[in-house]
């Protein structure tokens, strides 16, 4: 007779107790036929894992105890009764002695566990058939919430997920078997779970569940479930999805404060329009009698050396009338305006007549650098809208800083006319960047911005076929406007 | 030239009229638009109105005007910047308020031409 591995390993597969090698930190090495017979497994299937998936995590975190006692102590274990999951869900009470293997320098290097299954119930401790009645409780419990046709998660204590309704999964379009994996907290965007879960019972609107790239919008209820009368299992999260509702809700959202701030402008408008209209005529006036004194008493004005104050004179109310100007044009609504072909250089004068005086109160200086003075086929007044909400954002953003000043910038190159407003600050943070265009976002305080202006630009900008981004390849902080040349 | 200014605003109207005539035109003017429709057939080679004024606006001028004498050049004055019109045909136009008088006076050295 050979004494050879397979001699040994026929006894031990022979042997009805059930028999399980483990490594350091619980590692599986090997098992008997017995043992894996109950998990199904093969002796393939244990490499690399630390314990059965089918055991309760309370069952396996004893089971690593105890090897962890073995390895220090370097002692056998005799362990009376231990409860094992097996693969069909059924859960079986075991006496194992888990004894310590040694190497030549007398260091453990593995433990062997032999389990010999109890089959009379009277030998079990009664806390161990509390735990077989739990068990059997669970398992239906989960069997049933899977059948639900709300998307619900079951949670233990410690709320791990035990199971999830396939209304649940396919929602969110995950498996089970991925879903268990995941870490709760994590599945919850901006919600204290835990607050929630404390709380109970109680329902949290506009939950947001994100499972991968599927986002879930909707509203939180959750009940715990007992064990018995003064035992939490764990809670049940009753998911009701409004994603579609949620982003009608959104729209509509959006659409009331466009309506409120155009309604503001209209008002806006109006009162521009009639105040523009009442200085014009003494506008017109002053300038007029201005004329009358360089053209008819020019040699009057010379003699008495009056030209130059004169000229400094018509000159203030040519910016008056610029400026009386641009404050109509920026408050109507311009949407349906043709388009019409316009100098950059007019557009950017008629910006800065109604932001110079703001910015020289704020001790901002302004840089102009017109490095090409393209014409845009544009409304006009939209365009003026945009860059005066760029300066507007970039003056909120530096005005308190040191040295704040502000660039205007236009460019171009072989396809592209650009406008840049760059400023003195250090470019804008990633992960406000990623945000920055969308409706309601907003790094302003409460009542200084609404959030909408950037967006309302975009969209500006996207009508005239244009496009508008921050340029994070410059040092300072630098909103870009493209147009594509056209094929001329 | 002959010109025709119609203006409810005394100060500007004189204005008008001071600059224009230093220039070498015979100026007629109306400080009330409704009684300057009667004149709109006399043989005038320019009017020039404002565009808001009380009772018969500056585009009912341009209206009556064309009636009679299409080819007759208007030149419509108007406060409001965003102002744009169909009738600016031939030689008329839209001058935005307070108007350029270095404009005003290339645009009638223009209608010699």
């Amino acid at each position: 007779m050979k004494y050879d591995k397979e001699f040994f390993r026929d006894i031990l597969n022979a042997i009805d107790d059930k028999i399980l090698v483990k490594g350091n930190k619980s590692k599986l090495l090997w098992a008997n036929k017995s043992f894996l017979d109950c998990y199904g497994m093969t002796v393939e299937d244990l490499q690399n894992i630390v314990d059965s998936e089918h055991s309760d995590p309370d069952d396996t975190l004893q089971y690593v105890k105890d090897d962890e006692w073995v390895f220090q102590n370097a002692r056998e274990l005799d362990i009376a009764s231990e409860p094992m999951s097996y693969h069909d869900g059924s859960i079986h009470f075991h006496h194992t002695i888990k004894t310590p293997i040694f190497d030549s320098n007398k260091k453990v290097v593995m433990g062997v566990g032999v389990s010999r299954e109890i089959k009379d119930f009277k030998e079990i401790k009664e806390s161990e058939v509390k735990r077989l009645e739990r068990h059997e409780m669970i398992k239906f419990q989960k069997d049933f919430v899977h059948m639900l046709k709300i998307p619900t998660l079951f949670l233990d204590a410690r709320k791990n997920i035990i199971t999830a309704s396939t209304a649940f999964l396919e929602l969110l379009n995950v498996d089970l078997e991925s879903l268990v994996k995941v870490d709760i907290e994590s599945l919850f965007i901006d919600t204290d779970l835990e607050q929630l879960i404390s709380r109970s019972e109680l329902a949290s609107e506009d939950v947001k569940i994100k499972v991968g790239n599927v986002l879930a919008v909707g509203s939180l209820t959750i009940t715990p479930w007992f064990i018995d009368i003064d035992t939490m299992g764990g809670s049940l999260l009753f998911f009701k999805d409004r994603t579609e509702e949620n982003k009608l809700k959104q729209d509509l959202e959006l659409q009331r404060k466009e309506a409120i701030i155009s309604d503001k402008l209209k008002s806006l408008a109006e009162f521009s329009a009639g105040v523009g209209h009442e200085i014009n005529n003494p506008l017109a006036i002053v300038s007029g009698k201005l004329e009358i004194l360089k053209l008819i008493h020019a040699d009057d004005l010379e003699k008495l050396g009056l030209t130059s104050e004169i000229d400094s004179i018509k000159e203030a109310t040519n910016r008056i009338s610029n400026i009386v100007r641009s404050l109509k044009s920026i408050s109507r609504d311009a949407s349906l305006d043709q388009l019409t072909e316009e100098k950059v250089s007019t557009i950017l004068e008629d910006v800065l007549s109604l932001t110079e005086g703001r910015l020289t109160d704020l001790s901002i200086e302004l840089h102009k650098e017109i490095n090409s003075n393209f014409s845009i086929n544009c409304r006009p007044s939209e365009l003026t809208q945009v860059i005066l909400n760029l300066i507007n954002n970039s003056v909120d953003e530096i005005s308190l800083s040191p040295t704040p000043w502000i660039k205007i910038k236009t460019f171009e190159d072989d396809k592209y006319n650009f406008i840049s407003v760059i400023d003195s600050g250090l470019g804008i943070p990633e992960e406000v960047a990623k945000r920055i265009f969308e409706p309601f976002f907003t790094t302003k305080p409460v009542g200084k911005g609404t959030g909408l202006g950037l967006g309302i630009c975009i969209r500006i900008v996207e009508n005239h076929g244009g496009y508008l981004f921050i340029d994070s390849t410059q040092d300072n902080t630098t909103f870009t406007i493209r147009f594509k040349k056209s094929a001329t | 030239m002959k010109i025709l200014i119609i203006e409810d605003e005394p100060q500007l109207l004189n204005i008008y009229e001071k600059m224009l005539s230093f220039k070498g035109h015979e100026i007629t003017t109306f400080l009330e638009p409704e009684k300057a429709i009667a004149r709109l057939e006399d043989e005038f080679d320019l009017i020039i109105t404002d565009k808001k004024m009380p009772k018969v606006s500056g585009l009912e001028i341009v209206e009556k005007s064309q009636k009679t004498s299409p080819d007759r050049p208007i030149f419509l004055i108007t406060g409001d910047s965003t102002d744009t019109y169909e009738f600016c045909h031939g030689k008329s136009r839209i001058m935005k308020k307070p108007i350029v008088f270095d404009d005003l006076f290339k645009y009638i050295d223009d209608l010699g031409k």
